[in-house]
């Protein structure tokens, strides 16, 4: 596949407004997708501010978590947002689930402003979040109690068991099933109410690197076969590359959105070859980092003093 | 073969039953056979200490003799009225100040702690004067005792609901209703049924603390037993105390069993 990363090290933009919708129809276009009207998801402006006290002065002051973002995210696209930790990354997740208000701006589903939770979106929470007295059918068919029947709810918890290949589990309690059974299960029941969205906060962050592996390529699988729209938000590099269809990278707090990096390969390409050992992968793992590094050394505020190479100028001598 | 094979299985099953039964209570079995042998060696004065084969042959005549059955009930009533008093005014109370009124849990916490110490047999008499009739001190007083290590367990479980918890059931547009009693109310269960547990004891204690200051319309165990003191029936003494143990091993078996009934569930 020819690539053009021959602007690896352009000055990076911070993006002020939306994007060219023709451009990105044209670049998801590479990656297999077919965009078709408007943007699924509109976030415009999007401001954050938490009051807290400083411990210092005992003021109350803002702590502002994100700023202006801007961000579109088209029907049964896959898009990663990506950032240091504390950039607001989670906080953005929130005010998508209508769990928690925008400050300013808004955040618009086919042109309807998000202001409560909804059955359109299923989020998948960090930490696993499954209801610990409740078995793994019971914590599926927990969100479809209100509007349906038992036998029916759990005939649509069983199918979307079977779907992420837990069937024969769902008898044992969340503290029988490994961390990733239990991942399974919190997305069957994000899947369970049918959502056209799917919100995933770092779902993988606590499964171990292996699971982790086997638990990508299934999402990839499960998404590209319901066709639903999925942000996923993470701050593993590879985990992006991997699964996204584009990847937004936020910066430092406050957070905004960075830059949005193109993965230009199909789901199918990435799971059918060996697309993690590939160069191309590994090219735009790079490129993702050095948009990245810059942000993490900011979160961490180790600015002033970074650890340098000690330039030890009598090599042969040093040692004991 | 698969006959005999299934019949070892059988014997093996029983074997393994019969040891974890004595695993279980083997501490209580030996307690008890060293009582007796002691009391037959005569290390123990039947004047002041009854065998458990006396204690349990002279409560069984108490009972079939129907001396000591309408104390049973008064006590067994009294402590039942005065724990589901506790449960039904310290769990909503719980649930206000450890869910929702957070900032005014802060300030009482320390005037419950006062509260919590202060022991409500000092001012029985005054009680009595307020309530005029007995049994209504009585219960007030077994109330009293047994709802705060309620409260204090349903404060802490009402605190220490996972948040995430919350959030899922709000991301599936559960009312508060619902969120209170399928989340909150489930995920605190284990801490109220403690709670409970813990109160049952206060209450009991309670109980026989009134009781046995006489100060009852002279009825319930704990009068019985001060009755067989002044009386000087040692074996009616021993008597009382093992059917109150029981009494109160059985409520605290029957809200286990409660629990796991509602755990299930």
């Amino acid at each position: 596949m020819n690539l053009n990363l021959s602007n690896f090290n352009e000055n990076t933009k911070i993006i002020k407004g939306h994007d060219n919708i023709s451009e990105v129809k044209e670049e998801l276009a590479v990656n297999g997708k077919e965009i078709t009207g408007p943007p699924k998801i509109r976030i415009d402006n999007v401001k954050k501010i938490f009051k807290t006290k400083n411990n210092k002065t005992s003021k109350i002051e803002d702590f502002i978590a994100l700023n202006d973002v801007n961000l579109d995210i088209y029907k049964g696209e896959f898009l990663v947002v990506l950032g240091p930790s504390g950039c607001g990354k989670s906080t953005l997740l929130d005010i998508l689930g209508g769990l928690s208000p925008a400050s300013e701006g808004e955040v618009k589903i086919d042109d309807n402003v998000i202001t409560e939770p909804g059955l359109d979106r299923g989020i998948v929470f960090q930490q696993y979040a499954l209801l610990p007295w409740r078995n793994a059918l019971k914590n599926v068919t927990f969100p479809l109690e209100n509007n349906k029947k038992d036998a029916e709810s759990e005939e649509i918890a069983r199918k979307y068991l079977a779907l992420v290949g837990l069937s024969s589990f769902e008898d044992r309690y969340p503290h029988e099933l490994s961390g990733g059974m239990k991942q399974r299960v919190a997305i069957a029941r994000a899947l369970a109410i049918d959502p056209e969205i799917l919100l995933m906060d770092e779902p993988f962050a606590a499964v171990d690197a292996q699971t982790r592996a086997i638990l990508q390529e299934d999402l990839l699988k499960i998404t590209e076969n319901t066709k639903k729209t999925v942000i996923f938000i993470t701050h593993s590099i590879d985990e992006a590359v991997f699964l996204a269809d584009r990847v937004a990278v936020m910066t430092a707090r406050p957070g905004t959105i960075k830059e949005i990096v193109n993965i230009p390969f199909s789901r199918h390409h990435r799971i059918a070859t060996d697309f993690k050992n590939n160069s191309d992968f590994i090219s735009l793992r790079r490129r993702v980092w050095d948009l990245l590094k810059e942000e993490v050394i900011k979160s961490q505020e180790i600015t002033e003093k970074r650890i340098k190479f000690e330039e030890n100028e009598n090599i042969d001598g040093g040692g004991i | 073969m698969k006959l005999e094979s299934a019949k070892e299985n059988q014997i093996y099953k029983i074997f393994a039953h019969v040891r974890s039964f004595f695993i279980k209570f083997i501490a209580i079995i030996l307690f008890i056979i060293l009582w007796e042998v002691l009391s037959i060696v005569g290390v123990f004065d039947p004047n002041f200490i009854s065998s458990p084969t006396n204690i349990i042959i002279t409560a069984w005549q108490l009972i079939i003799h129907g001396m000591i059955i309408e104390d049973i009930l008064y006590t067994l009533i009294r402590v039942i009225i005065g724990i589901s008093l506790a449960i039904l005014i310290a769990i909503p109370l719980g649930f206000l100040l450890g869910g929702y009124f957070k900032k005014i849990e802060e300030s009482l916490n320390p005037f419950f702690i006062l509260l919590e110490q202060f022991n409500p047999l000092t001012l029985f008499h005054l009680l009595i004067l307020v309530t005029i009739i007995n049994e209504l001190s009585t219960v007030i007083i077994i109330y009293w005792a047994a709802q705060w290590p309620i409260l204090n367990n349903t404060v802490t479980g009402a605190k220490n609901v996972n948040p995430t918890y919350v959030k899922v059931a709000k991301a599936t547009k559960l009312d508060k209703f619902d969120i209170f009693w399928k989340v909150q109310l489930r995920s605190s269960l284990s801490n109220i049924f403690s709670g409970i547990r813990l109160g049952i004891l206060s209450g009991f204690l309670m109980a026989f603390g009134v009781e046995m200051m006489g100060m009852t319309t002279g009825k319930g165990l704990g009068y019985f037993i001060m009755n067989s003191q002044m009386n000087g029936e040692v074996s009616f003494i021993w008597a009382g105390i093992f059917i109150m143990t029981l009494l109160s091993l059985l409520i605290t078996l029957s809200i286990n069993q409660i629990e796991k009934y509602l755990c299930k569930n």
